[in-house]
């Protein structure tokens, strides 16, 4: 507390002179032709409208287990009530979900997917004039917020003490939202069907496509209509309707036309991701309204856009906490149809303390036993994969011995028939293992997941052993490891069926998405998304102010008030894209994977978020003993990420949120919006003026040069992922105007960079097609060559070079191009007829770089690109960094 | 390049181990261990596979129920496809000389040790493989593809050697020059793949001044009852060698070899002169080919050549033939059975990457550029000098291999 010294009001001054410091916001009359006045503060497009709120205290009155419901239960009723950011309360409501490990974790759902259009902007931007006058009051009061606020923390940190406990177990259940996120099941005692559970679910519909835009259901709305009365909501919805089956509730509703889950349509939206929804459960509310059998049909048919419709459920308590059934009806799906999951997961090995005298899982700190108690066989509760972990543990010694190198990094078992593989990490005394089935991904694949979690495990937790052993976090870690495996599941699935956009709907093999396979494994850092110069200038000016802030520079009455920590670094997302950082590359890196494990950049790339706050202590490599803190403040489609560093100058850090920070990163977070940043991504992305498809080179060499702001200091190889298209002599390309004669020369781009992932041009490719599957393992198996050639040339730095076990014969590999062809039509999804046109060899090209930094470039390209063109496609790589 | 190579039995005994490389020998316990993890493994219920560190394989594999070969060994391909191949050879290798009768059931244990040293020269021969000496210049340990020569003389020697062969009782006979396949009687090529192999391995393995007789087993085709083999050398550079029964005695063959071949002593001293290209002099390649091998899949024969042109052309000469021939067997190691597939599919990979459709691959280096090409049965790796558009070295590719395979005076497969 003693951090902060109130002083009285006076503010309003010395914002508005801040604000004059943006040189963008005045000298853009266009876009903000409503500018006008002494103090400029501008608003946010359209995020807090009140009536896209439909989630939330003001939004949903109705609905009492609504997601914030849902948080506020952790805090006492008075505090949460009526508070929301905007009021002029002092207390921020996310505040009240501060857990007592000083760590938030706090989201809120717009309730309408917007799809941004220039007139949604236009109208929002009115709404914001409107609001204009409430947002300068806002301004003003901001002082006397600030006093309120400390003072409230005192208050907030007792409240938060009192009930530790509850307040823990919440927030851990809200950690790692996934992409349809249920609030967790709460009961209502005020209800007269107490003992059932109530949970809320959101769920996007598209009546026309299916979920997601991918082309779900079948024939369109007429057809669509005609194909009986559950067709609707099968297709909306994703579960089969039928009758309760129950007979004592009395409810307004009659019996026998409740709602209820009868089956999940297998592949629909409920089915998958984390969806809780079980058979047998009861639609009790749709967007609030009370459904019943016989007007779900109405309801669910005058929906005609894509939107987010709210599903209120209820379920039967089982004997068992509901919560513990999670794994298998969320992460492992179908499973309990099918056969077995083959052997599969995470483990924790250590030798220490294990004496002869231990129990026989004593050495097993940690198995993600997911799904394997029930398969028969399993003695002890012991994955099938651990039954023999004596040789996992002695080939862990005997490798380094055999051959004087690091421990083993992969091993390869048959087991039940099965291939598995089980790559090894070795951290201190404990041996971290990750084993999955060779039909879901291949021992490459298996092995960079394995790494990436292991860093995300240290980034978070600090160490892996600290993130699988402390019990606190199990949920947390339980909730990774089933994305994970899923995911994993999924894309085996994929492979099998050969055709992996039919596994998941718009889900995770999307190519055009930034969450696919591919970008999983290359991508750490998010993708980039080069903004045109002036957007770019302008975020990266905000995010420069943002860092560069302190309390001093707020008020100069505020003399001794500092910030408890320094901001090393920042970055925003837009769309689930990065497109401004100032962060180092190792630390992007982290910070990259840190939002795509936790589906945080998903999560802001495919819902409107009202607020989104994090505020976790992480743990990145290297650092001097200072604390470390992450900052992540959402709204919209934006992300702000900040990483912070206790110590140093700053003042002693009282292990509690800096909330003031929080605040000023969301004022932040306004001006980015202010600045039409979503509108200017969303054109990049999806508009007219793609720089993707252009006509000639010369717009390609133009328009496709992204500005990046990378870091040089790096030397670690992070990955720079953009694709892109260049047809040759047709002035407007569309993908059914393809001829033989002018061919498109389609160009595949996966650079892989140091700090950053680049994304350019919506895919053309069919999501899952058999030619993104050859590019993904082509460029994953010439990255692995790769990686020897630079083994190799770090051998030669080394004393001991030319050893009996090194490996010099690829220490000279620049490039690498391999032809395939794909049998059927790869790139037209819309031209059946004239894909027999289409040149169907391929050719992958992989260049390795060296100098200045080390960088790796696949270019993708159609078999009989003249090689002036394939150079130019590196050169344009090269373009990239300035 | 290093590797060690244990076998034990199943039963736990050691039956020895091979090192190569500069490297300490290997203590017994960590011996113990390798071949313990893999036993243990297999009590309970699952099969180790292979196991790898950033810079060595370990690959286990058990043969005929008896016994179970490890090799530790720094490998450049990207599977352990070729590892397992090489144990594979090696346990050919233990068939061929002592049959499968004496490996299976054992009756002592330390005479089968003593047995299993007369197979140290191969084996060791194989191993060379993953780093071979300066005058193999055979690709057939890494193919197994038997490694051919192609003269204008060819058909004249298939007549002389059927109608030796015929004279000496066996259908089994085939012509070396410069230790490359010229010519074989029909039946020759019968026989198993393997088994050719390690016929080819011997021979180059044991050099001797006059030739060799001596029983061996074929490992698919006859384990259990041996054959003989017989070699003679008829120049410096060229032998013939016989599969025959009991009969006729040595000294009876000689004097059929005499008959036979003394004629065709200028015929062999010009197929000698093929070499080192391996193709008819009148044929020339592009300038820019440095080395090629071209395997046929379906015949199951290769032709290779590290240094084709036999004049003066090579203008590219700042790679001697020992580099080339390790470029190349890199290359065939790293593409083979991860990028690229072997035309007919015939080496089953069990490798977990199900589907391969590249047909082509491209490796520039620094200071030479390599292009491998599938075209219908034939799959030909090529190596250029650096400095060449990949469109360039395609033309120049598909040509070469046309001219290998199509010319009328290049018939080899």
């Amino acid at each position: 507390m003693e951090t902060y010294r109130h002083s009285g009001n006076g503010s309003g001054d010395s914002s508005s002179r801040r604000y004059q410091q943006l040189p963008t916001r005045s000298a853009d009359p266009v876009q903000q032709p409503a500018v006008a006045g002494s103090s400029g503060v501008r608003l946010a497009t359209g995020t807090r409208d009140p009536a896209m709120l439909l989630v939330g205290p003001r939004g949903s009155s109705s609905s009492s287990s609504a997601t914030t419901t849902d948080y506020s239960d952790s805090c006492s009723s008075s505090d949460c009530s009526s508070t929301s950011s905007w009021s002029s309360e002092s207390i921020p409501e996310w505040e009240s979900h501060i857990d007592n490990e000083g760590e938030l974790f706090y989201v809120e759902f717009c309730s309408n997917l917007q799809v941004p259009t220039q007139t949604t902007d236009t109208a929002s931007r009115q709404a914001n004039s409107e609001e204009r006058q409430e947002v300068l009051k806002k301004k003003k009061k901001k002082k006397s917020r600030l006093s309120r606020l400390l003072k409230r923390r005192a208050v907030g940190n007792g409240n938060n003490k009192g009930g530790s406990s509850a307040g823990g177990n919440e927030m851990a259940s809200c950690e790692s939202p996934g992409v349809y996120l249920p609030t967790e099941a709460q009961r209502s005692p005020a209800d007269d069907w107490s003992d059932w559970t109530s949970f809320t679910l959101e769920l996007e519909v598209h009546p026309t496509t299916g979920a997601d835009g991918s082309s779900l259901s079948v024939g369109g709305s007429t057809g669509r209509r005609n194909k009986g009365p559950n067709h609707l909501c099968e297709t909306l919805l994703g579960f089969v309707p039928g009758v309760t089956q129950s007979v004592d509730w009395h409810g307004e509703v009659s019996l026998r036309q409740r709602v209820i889950v009868d089956k999940l349509t297998p592949g629909g939206p409920l089915h998958q991701g984390f969806a809780h929804v079980q058979q047998g459960d009861w639609l009790e509310k749709l967007n609030g309204q009370n459904v019943t059998h016989r007007d779900l049909n109405d309801i669910l048919s005058s929906i005609n856009s894509r939107e987010i419709v709210e599903l209120n459920f209820r379920r039967r308590p089982t004997s068992n906490d509901n919560r513990n059934q999670e794994p298998s009806g969320g992460g492992g799906g179908n499973n309990s149809s099918e056969t077995p999951a083959p052997p599969h997961g995470i483990f924790l090995l250590s030798q220490e303390n294990v004496t002869e005298a231990s129990a026989e899982t004593a050495d097993i700190l940690y198995q993600s036993n997911n799904n394997n108690n029930n398969r028969g066989g399993t003695d002890n509760g012991i994955d099938p994969l651990l039954k023999w972990r004596g040789a996992i543990v002695t080939l862990a010694h005997l490798m380094p011995q055999l051959t004087g190198s690091a421990p083993p990094s992969c091993a390869t078992v048959i087991l039940d028939g099965m291939i598995v593989h089980l790559v090894y990490i070795v951290e201190g005394s404990v041996l971290f293992l990750i084993g999955a089935p060779s039909i879901w991904c291949s021992h490459i694949e298996l092995q960079m997941t394995a790494q990436q979690l292991a860093s995300l495990f240290r980034f978070q937790y600090g160490s892996i052993r600290r993130a699988l052993t402390e019990p606190r976090l199990a949920d947390e870690i339980r909730r990774i490891v089933d994305s994970l495996f899923h995911w994993l599941q999924q894309q085996g699935v994929g492979k099998s069926a050969g055709n992996a956009s039919t596994v998941s709907p718009g889900g995770s093999n999307d190519m055009s998405r930034p969450f696919n396979r591919l970008s999983n494994y290359f991508v750490t850092c998010g993708q980039w998304l080069p903004l045109p110069p002036e957007s770019h200038l302008d975020v990266t000016l905000t995010l420069n102010q943002m860092e560069a802030i302190d309390y001093e520079d707020w008020d100069e009455e505020l003399i001794s008030i500092q910030r408890c920590a320094t901001i090393s670094g920042s970055a925003v997302y837009c769309q689930g894209y990065l497109v401004a950082s100032t962060m180092a590359a190792k630390r992007l890196e982290e910070i990259g994977t840190f939002l795509k494990w936790n589906q945080i950049l998903e999560m802001s790339h495919r819902r409107r978020l009202s607020s989104l706050i994090i505020w976790r202590q992480v743990f990145p490599v290297s650092e001097d003993g200072h604390r470390s803190f992450l900052v992540v403040v959402g709204s919209g489609h934006i992300l702000i990420v900040a990483l912070l560093e206790a110590g140093g100058v700053t003042q002693s850090w009282d292990n509690y949120p800096d909330t003031f920070l929080i605040e000023e990163m969301q004022f932040f977070l306004q001006e980015l919006q202010y600045l039409d940043l979503e509108t200017t991504c969303n054109q990049i992305l999806n508009g007219p003026q793609n720089p993707a498809l252009v006509t000639n080179l010369s717009q390609v060499s133009e328009s496709t040069t992204p500005i990046s702001s990378s870091p040089e200091s790096s030397e670690l190889p992070t990955f720079r992922y953009f694709r892109c298209f260049i047809s040759r002599s047709t002035p407007s390309w569309k993908l059914s105007s393809i001829t033989p004669g002018m061919r498109p020369t389609m160009i595949n781009y996966l650079s892989m960079d140091f700090g950053t992932g680049v994304f350019i041009a919506p895919t053309i490719l069919n999501a899952g097609t058999k030619f993104s599957e050859q590019f993904q393992k082509t460029c994953l198996t010439i990255h692995s060559l790769f990686q020897r050639t630079l083994k190799a040339k770090m051998d030669l730095q080394r004393p001991d070079w030319g050893g009996p076990w090194s490996d010099k014969s690829l220490v000279a590999l620049q490039e690498v191009s391999v032809v395939f062809t794909v049998t059927g039509s790869p790139p037209s999804p819309s031209s059946g007829t004239k894909s027999s046109t289409i040149n169907d060899s391929f050719w992958v090209t992989g260049r390795l770089f060296l100098s200045p930094v080390h960088r790796e470039l696949y270019v993708c390209h159609q078999d009989g690109v003249a090689q002036d063109i394939l150079d130019l496609a590196f050169h344009l790589a090269f373009g990239a960094v300035l | 390049m290093a590797a060690y190579l244990t076998c034990q039995s199943l039963s736990g005994l050691p039956l020895f181990i091979r090192r190569k490389g500069d490297i300490p020998s290997l203590p017994f316990p960590l011996v113990a261990s390798l071949n313990g993890v893999y036993t243990y493994t297999k009590t309970q219920g699952a099969e180790l596979e292979n196991t790898y560190s950033e810079n060595a394989f370990v690959v286990w594999k058990e043969y005929h129920d008896t016994y179970m070969l490890c090799i530790v060994a720094t490998d450049t391909s990207l599977s352990t496809v070729h590892l397992k191949h090489i144990l594979d050879l090696v346990s050919h290798t233990m068939v061929f000389y002592l049959g499968l009768e004496e490996l299976v059931s054992v009756k002592n244990i330390e005479r089968l040790k003593k047995d299993l040293k007369v197979c140290y020269p191969l084996i060791d021969t194989i191993l060379d493989g993953l780093n071979p000496k300066e005058d193999l210049e055979d690709f057939c340990d890494l193919t197994n593809y038997t490694d051919v020569l192609c003269c204008p003389e060819r058909s004249t020697f298939e007549g002389i050697l059927n109608c030796f062969a015929e004279s000496v009782g066996t259908v089994f006979g085939c012509l070396r020059v410069s230790g490359k396949v010229a010519a074989a009687t029909p039946n020759w090529w019968t026989l198993d793949s393997v088994e050719l192999l390690q016929i080819q391995l011997l021979l180059s393995n044991e050099r001797y001044d006059t030739g060799i007789d001596i029983p061996i087993y074929l490992p698919v085709r006859s384990p259990k009852i041996p054959f003989r083999l017989v070699q003679w050398k008829l120049t410096q550079n060229s032998d013939v060698c016989l599969l025959c029964g009991p009969t006729p005695s040595l000294a009876d063959l000689e004097k059929e070899v005499k008959r036979f071949w003394r004629t065709a002593f200028a015929l062999l001293k010009s197929a000698e002169s093929c070499y080192p290209a391996n193709i008819p002099l009148d044929i020339t390649l592009d300038k820019n080919v440095l080395s090629y091998l071209v395997m046929n899949a379906e015949k199951r024969r290769s032709l290779s050549s590290l240094s084709p042109h036999s004049s003066s052309g090579d203008v590219h000469s700042h790679l001697t033939t020992v580099r080339k021939r390790d470029i190349l067997r890199t290359f065939y190691k790293t593409i083979v059975g991860t990028m690229i597939n072997l035309p007919s599919a015939t080496q089953s990979s069990d490798s977990e990457d199900v589907s391969h459709d590249s047909k082509e691959v491209f490796m520039n280096f620094e200071y030479y550029s390599l292009h491998a090409l599938v075209s219908e049965m034939y799959l030909i790796l090529v190596l250029y000098p650096s400095g060449l558009h990949n469109h360039y070295l395609r033309s120049i590719t598909r040509s070469t291999l046309k001219i290998l395979t199509h010319e009328k005076n290049c018939k080899w497969g």
